[in-house]
């Protein structure tokens, strides 16, 4: 469990329609060939129950999808150390 | 200066080899620079997108190397971002590329452009929260060694504190069996050439050790059942390699671990090259010509 700071959305068609206005804010993709194709990206926390999608915090992203809030987030067990 | 090794004419700083390094040693899979490594390349260096506007544009070469007065141009007096990083060998797959905007490692600063000893060099920050580190990837799975192989890159660390940073890595950490390389590592202060065998165990030789802010050849290679890792030219640590050797196709990283999900290399690169099979005979050369070209004494 860690926590986020960022965007939540209990659908994911919600998370893709946040990064749908990042990019139309920022005008992403500029030419349809761009590398580019997203301004960010949103992650789903599918160890949650109930499972969410979200978007961590980025300065250039209260703009658009403004002030983030903080939740927790279940990540999956760390692999080993290769020390 | 320039120095003749085995009657090859290796670089003078800033100024390309000729014949250029890869013309001379051809077995590359993968071969990313700021430089031009092979005459048969005749596509672009890097893709970069501008803050300004996001507009992208490829960068090619003038005289072998990079065509900074172009990049400087488009950028703007803003700053530039590399989106894509175009393989000199081995076909489009081979490039590594960042989709996302905001993980994409900067090589103009402000219309300035990054430097490391005074060549252009693509700059990988760490982000917080880290999740939005730069990072740069294969789309897709690539196969670069087939059980012995050479990597070196050039590269500044900004860090020795604790925890990894990747400049080569093909793990995806994901799957057990995806879990094949981590050619060139930063472990803390040591460089780190990790490989699994099949049953997912691995191998490693985790010295020497380098220091922050030092533009350095890292290197490693595997021959036979031996791994080592080197800084410049100097002495090659090694350790066994036990079991057999995976062959997972995987994504090839930059800059980054675990398909750019952490283990983030904070500071430049300005090339990165892997060679196939056992290069014990060129390693030398191969070093001496990028020390010569790179200015590193």
């Amino acid at each position: 469990m860690a926590l986020c700071s960022g965007y939540k959305y209990d659908k994911e068609q919600e998370a893709i329609n946040a990064i749908n206005s990042v990019d139309a804010y920022y005008g992403i993709p500029v030419n349809p060939n761009d590398t580019t194709t997203h301004w960010t990206i949103y992650y789903t926390a599918d160890l949650n129950i109930p499972i969410f999608w979200y978007i961590w915090y980025h300065e250039s992203l209260p703009v658009v999808l403004g002030q983030p809030s903080e939740f927790e987030v279940t990540f999956p067990p760390p692999l080993p150390p290769l020390e | 200066m320039i120095l003749a090794i085995n009657g090859i004419f290796a670089s003078s700083m800033g100024v390309p080899s000729s014949p250029l390094l890869l013309d001379t040693y051809p077995n590359s899979t993968s071969a990313y620079s700021l430089r031009k490594l092979t005459n048969a390349y005749t596509g672009s260096a890097i893709r970069v997108r501008r803050s300004s506007d996001n507009a992208e544009q490829d960068i090619g070469f003038v005289a072998n190397i990079l065509d900074t007065a172009t990049l400087l141009s488009f950028c703007l007096a803003t700053n530039g971002f590399v989106t894509k990083w175009y393989s000199q060998v081995g076909g489009s797959t081979f490039d590594v590329l960042q989709t996302t905007a905001i993980k994409q490692p900067k090589i103009v600063s402000t219309g300035a452009l990054n430097t490391l000893n005074l060549l252009a060099c693509v700059t990988y920050a760490l982000a917080v929260p880290t999740a939005n580190s730069n990072a740069l990837s294969t789309a897709a799975g690539v196969t670069v060694q087939n059980g012995q192989y050479f990597t070196c890159a050039v590269a500044a660390s900004t860090t020795i504190a604790a925890g990894q940073g990747a400049i080569v890595d093909q793990d995806d950490q994901v799957t057990p069996s995806g879990r094949v390389a981590q050619y060139l590592y930063r472990n803390a202060d040591a460089v780190r050439n990790l490989l699994f065998n099949t049953t997912g165990a691995f191998s490693q030789v985790s010295t020497p050790v380098f220091t922050a802010n030092t533009q350095i050849v890292f290197n490693s290679s595997k021959v036979s059942a031996t791994l080592y890792a080197g800084l410049n030219n100097g002495v090659n640590n090694s350790s066994g390699f036990a079991g057999t050797q995976r062959t997972t196709v995987v994504k090839l990283s930059i800059g980054c671990g675990n398909n750019g999900i952490s283990e983030f290399w904070q500071g430049s690169i300005q090339e990165a090259i892997t060679f196939d099979g056992d290069n014990s005979a060129n390693k030398t050369a191969i070093i001496t010509n990028i020390k010569s070209y790179y200015g590193i004494v």
